[in-house]
């Protein structure tokens, strides 16, 4: 039982109907990249897919996804700031979907762009579905359809901890906790893309265009001399009658996903960790108002309690000390039915908001409570007074519970996320299970303009100690480029271009993202609670 | 904890009790057992009191709910109890100060002291850490003092505003304004 939160909000004010517009058209910027990202290819990339007779990715997944039933597509975007924006989504789409009444990762290639060759971020995309595989014991359904590494950039995707072979082990470690795995093979799978159907449970590998080898033809002949055709090398003929590599031909895209589809009703249906569940309910307060909230400044503070009445079942929350650090709002609610414990931020992070954080984080963990963090932080105060207070180690306090907290954590990033605050409030750096951004998130050390002015200040020194005099004009022509690279690298759009979450999203879709995620993260049990040391 | 429903300005208490058998609602202290059972038709419902079965029809709005039953309308508000205890304590109004959330300056004050406020309204902004913060109004209340003026700084706690209740006549009160606000 809780109570319903009221708004102070003034849907007819000129702050609402300014911001209204700032945030509708930054999430109209944001649709059209994603329109463009999904569906816009070069004519001639899919004249060839129609050539091959391939259907394309997205219409691959629609086809295997229960009718009617949601799919949380993971970082549309990814890449969208790389290689000339060629790599549309990172060349692979992920998300989670039903397949057969069961909640599934889908990882797709998409061999509309450059034959579905891997970019390295699109192996960072790969490992990051398959980490949240792992997280979350989601069962992966793997379309393989990838003529391998993009060669020209193959130093920056092989070798280390998380390139492409952390793929592979991420796949041996599924089989492991025995999560089962699918892959339909619509395409070729050459070279380190063979292990993918390898190491999975079950493979459909489709007569004609599907093909798996460790080498390819040209590098047969290349190696040995051997001149072989592909579908003789490694074909639907050959690995399901005499290599035992996959398990099942297929002689169309729709037999193979259909095929699919018996095989995922195969698989039994653990059951899923329990929390505290009530019957769903939508908003009392209308979720579409955020756009009028949330400022068109990074600089004017909104009341984070705007937000949360317009994500949370019913606008229902119970405050957790309402009077007590006041720049940390925490509290439960429940989301599509489940319970959880929200922390938001409502001004910089204090000595009383920190020990408020930690305090109310170790609740949750205890009571077995999943936590969501509403980042909107600008940083821990500076300043003597705190540095005596002890602000660093009520910093340290909050960043070590949660750190330790075994409960799943999700975070949105909801407006701006700037120094060690993106610490405390489970940055990417902290394992949360998932992390969704608004198109007007920042991020970065710090804001644009003091970093604009700490470099500067710098710079400008030095080169007085050289015994230079700087014009006024000099000094902008040191800050301007500064400012101007700083405001691309801490934009939404370039953090999900690299992984740092996983997606942008419409503010009116963040309750559906949230129970989607937060459905998927109860099908790994809870850890029992444990903490590192506090600095008391 | 339950709930008070307000019908035709008159306040009832309802709770939910839980025997497998026999009564299922307390109101007003006295147990009777009902059921409700959905219709076809939207809105439709049939409700069954003590052998009783009478049709009607629901809608709501957030907490108001609307119920036709013979021929008439009712309005009918859910009140959350602790929110009614809240309310009540709160009703008794009196002066209230606002204090600095951080340390910082003033960009704007946007009342003065004799205006009547409602809840939610502008009172002033202020800049901390590089960030624009709105003080608003917790309450309908008239504006009895604005401690500091565009410019000044602040520290954390230092009073704002002061508050009183719009019914009283407003008496001067100088309180102590000298006090962590400073003159801009």
């Amino acid at each position: 039982m809780m109570r319903r939160m009221e708004s102070r909000i003034d849907p007819h004010s000129a702050a609402f109907e300014r911001f209204r517009e700032a945030n509708l058209a930054r999430v109209g910027e944001f649709r059209r990249r994603q329109q463009e990202a999904r569906f816009e290819r070069p004519q001639r990339d899919l004249d060839r897919l129609a050539h091959h007779g391939k259907n394309f990715v997205r219409d691959r997944i629609e086809q295997i996804l229960d009718p009617g039933t949601p799919f949380l597509e993971l970082s549309s975007l990814a890449a969208n700031s790389e290689y000339e924006g060629q790599s549309r989504s990172a060349s692979v789409v992920t998300g989670i979907g039903i397949v057969s009444g069961r909640e599934v990762m889908i990882r797709a290639d998409d061999p509309s762009i450059k034959a579905g060759a891997w970019y390295p971020l699109t192996v960072k995309k790969n490992v990051r579905c398959l980490d949240i595989a792992i997280e979350n014991r989601l069962p992966v359904v793997h379309m393989c359809d990838s003529a391998g590494g993009f060669l020209p950039l193959q130093a920056e995707m092989f070798a280390d901890r998380t390139s492409a072979g952390r793929i592979f082990r991420n796949q041996s470690i599924l089989s492991k906790m025995g999560v089962p795995q699918l892959s339909l093979v619509f395409g070729h799978c050459t070279a380190g893309g063979a292990y993918i159907p390898s190491l999975s449970d079950y493979a459909v590998i489709l007569r004609g265009n599907g093909g798996i080898f460790l080498g390819g033809p040209p590098l047969v002949k290349a190696a040995t001399g051997e001149i072989v055709d592909a579908d003789t090398l490694g074909g639907a003929d050959v690995h399901t009658q005499v290599s035992g590599v996959a398990d099942y031909a297929a002689n169309s895209e729709e037999e193979a996903i259909l095929l699919g589809r018996e095989i995922v009703a195969q698989w039994s249906r653990p059951e899923k960790t329990t929390i505290e569940m009530r019957e769903p309910e939508p908003p009392l307060h209308d979720p579409a108002e955020l756009y009028g909230i949330i400022p068109d400044d990074i600089k004017i503070q909104f009341d984070m309690r705007e937000v949360i009445a317009r994500i949370v079942d019913g606008s229902y929350f119970h405050e957790y000390q309402p009077d007590y650090g006041k720049t940390l709002v925490c509290g439960y609610a429940y989301v599509w039915g489940h319970k959880v414990g929200i922390l938001g931020n409502n001004g910089v992070l204090f000595n009383d908001s920190s020990l408020k954080g930690a305090h109310f984080i170790e609740l949750c963990d205890k009571n077995r409570t999943p936590l969501v963090f509403l980042q909107n932080i600008t940083g821990f105060m500076v300043g003597r007074e705190y540095e005596a207070q002890g602000i660093c180690k009520d910093g340290a306090k909050f960043i070590m519970t949660q750190s330790g907290a075994s409960v799943p954590k999700f975070t949105i990033m909801i407006n701006g996320s700037f120094g060690a605050g993106n610490y405390g409030m489970c940055g990417r750096a902290y394992d949360g299970r998932f992390i969704f951004s608004w198109p007007n998130h920042q991020i970065g050390i710090m804001g644009a303009e003091q970093a604009a002015n700490t470099l500067a200040d710098v710079k400008i020194r030095q080169l007085e100690r050289a015994g230079q005099k700087l014009s006024e004009e000099d000094v902008r022509a040191i800050r301007e480029p500064v400012i101007e690279s700083y405001a691309i690298e801490s934009s939404a759009y370039y953090a999900t271009s690299h992984l740092w979450d996983d997606g942008i999203i419409d503010p009116v879709d963040t309750r559906n993202a949230l129970g989607v995620a937060i459905s998927a993260s109860l099908g790994a049990p809870i850890e029992e609670p444990g903490y590192g040391v506090l600095r008391l | 904890m339950g709930y008070d429903f307000v019908l035709g300005g008159e306040s009832h208490t309802v709770h939910p009790i839980h025997e497998p058998e026999g009564p299922n609602l307390r109101i007003d202290g006295q147990p009777l057992r009902a059921e409700l059972v959905p219709g076809l038709a939207r809105g439709e419902f049939f409700l069954e009191v003590d052998g009783r079965r009478e049709r009607l029809f629901l809608a709501s709005e957030g907490d108001v709910h609307f119920v036709h039953w013979r021929g008439r309308t009712h309005r009918v508000e859910a009140i959350n109890a602790l929110e009614r205890a809240r309310r009540a304590a709160s009703a008794a109004g009196g002066t209230e100060v606002l204090r600095a959330p951080m340390p910082g300056t003033v960009v704007e004050v946007a009342t003065r002291a004799g205006e009547d406020v409602v809840a939610g309204a502008l009172l002033m902004t202020i800049e901390s850490m590089k960030l624009q913060t709105a003080i608003t109004s917790p309450r309908d209340a008239r504006v009895a003092e604005v401690f500091v003026s565009p410019g000044a700084t602040f520290d954390q706690g230092a009073e704002l505003v002061r508050l009183e209740s719009a019914e009283d006549e407003g008496e001067a009160d100088p309180g102590d304004p000298g006090k962590g606000g400073q003159p801009g």
